[in-house]
């Protein structure tokens, strides 16, 4: 990873210092502000919590925060974009060196949908499929984006330890698989597997084999292809999964990538995605819908909203059950009120017959 | 790259410009402060100043016209905040 010096480390240090505060302290006190209003055992609604937070003065500045620091992450003097400008011809050299036979397969004429590329998500500017350098700033910025959590890939590792609880995998293809950091747990905790990376951003994908290259990796094959049609053959594979992607599609692109994952397994195999859904508490609900807005991700709410087993039962699935996800050690302890994404693992099969 | 209207939180959009403003100087300040630190202890460790000379010191024409270019470019980071756009 290309290094840019103390003042881009401190800029970005500074950054990581005031997202921990808005995650603990600006917070808590939101929470408790909420509770002293409505009341801690008063059942309310996500528009109850709304209206007392309306006049808020905290809330307007634990919103400001939530939408400018992750801003000011990617834009500005210092930020991840203009920081690798200066390095764009060096950086596209590298991605576009020749990769072994098989690993990438890119698709120049793939319609790319406008649910996505019509918003800078994470506030991504240009988004993840716009620009040459989209999966390295990309990767860069999902490095950076939680300081509890994804500095490094534990997180993939725990995820990959509960599948390893669900199933014993061969063929594995990861939906959404963007620069690779979810597939490269799978290739690299499942090396006997083959698996299989699909998404639609060719910058992204190039960074990943790139990746791989370097990995010395022989079990992963990138494919550029849409989740909800991937042109993969049908009943081919044992496990479909999918990292922080359902959050990204409306909810009928969800129900199609759950109907194109049915096509894709085999009788008995497994369909496993780790994302996000908020619960039944209202002040979860509030933060959660709220910051699929401030961080342009609009479809965390209708996510949230849809009947997600039900879809799953609608394409055939079985054995549905949809779990918390502990992101971090101690990530799910009820002793330290901190804002977090609420991770949950959707898990369904196939029936063996 | 697509400009779209920025979204505001407050009353008033000035009070979400001047956050952005404060934020950027925030940054700066503490990148200052963490430059200055580095610097003062290398050199110190070094022998090679007395922390106290830096109260005395006077740059040349060349470092001020270089100075000079890192407060333009400090300037335009600070107040693009106020085009209330996101990029």
């Amino acid at each position: 990873m290309k290094q840019f010096g103390q003042r881009y480390d401190a800029y970005q240090s500074f950054l990581l210092g005031c997202k921990t505060f808005w995650l603990n302290d600006l917070y808590a006190q939101v929470k408790g502000e909420t509770s002293e209003k409505l009341g801690r055992d008063t059942p309310v609604s996500v528009d109850d919590i709304a209206a007392s937070l309306k006049d808020s003065t905290v809330y307007k500045y634990y919103a400001w925060m939530e939408r400018h620091l992750q801003k000011m992450k990617y834009s500005g003097r210092y930020g991840i974009i203009p920081s690798h400008e200066p390095y764009r011809a060096e950086l596209e050299a590298w991605l576009d060196q020749p990769v072994p036979e098989g690993l990438l397969s890119l698709d120049a004429e793939l319609d790319l949908p406008a649910y996505f590329t019509e918003i800078d998500v994470h506030q991504h500017p240009g988004g993840t499929c716009g620009d040459s350098l989209a999966g390295i700033v990309y990767d860069r910025g999902a490095r950076s984006m939680w300081p509890a959590a994804s500095k490094d890939l534990s997180l993939h590792e725990r995820f990959d330890t509960v599948v390893k609880g669900l199933c014993d995998p061969s063929r594995i293809v990861d939906l959404g698989c963007g620069f690779g950091k979810s597939a490269r747990g799978i290739y690299q905790d499942f090396p006997e597997a083959a698996v299989t990376g699909i998404d639609i951003s060719a910058p992204c994908l190039k960074l990943a084999a790139r990746i791989a290259v370097e990995d010395d990796a022989g079990n992963i094959a990138y494919r550029q292809a849409r989740a909800e049609r991937t042109g993969l053959e049908t009943e081919g594979y044992d496990l479909v999964t999918s990292t922080m992607l359902l959050h990204e599609m409306p909810p009928n692109a969800v129900r199609e990538t759950i109907t194109e994952s049915f096509r894709l397994l085999e009788k008995g195999g497994h369909a496993i995605h780790l994302d996000y859904l908020a619960g039944e508490d209202a002040f979860d609900r509030f933060i959660h819908y709220g910051h699929g807005k401030r961080n342009n991700e609009p479809y965390m709410e209708p996510l949230d909203k849809m009947d997600l087993p039900g879809a799953l039962r609608e394409a055939g699935f079985e054995n549905i059950e949809i779990t918390p996800f502990e992101e971090a050690p101690n990530a799910l302890s009820a002793d330290t009120p901190r804002w977090r994404l609420p991770w949950v693992v959707v898990a369904a099969r196939k029936p063996n017959y | 790259m697509r400009e779209r209207k920025e979204q505001t939180f407050f009353e008033d959009e000035a009070l979400d410009s001047a956050v952005g403003m404060i934020m950027t100087l925030a940054a700066e300040l503490y990148i200052t402060r963490d430059r200055c630190t580095k610097l003062e202890r290398i050199l110190a460790d070094k022998g090679i100043i007395d922390p106290a000379e830096i109260e005395t010191y006077e740059p040349a024409a060349d470092t001020r016209r270089a100075d000079a270019l890192d407060r333009d470019a400090f300037a335009a980071a600070l107040l693009r905040n106020i085009r209330g756009k996101t990029a």
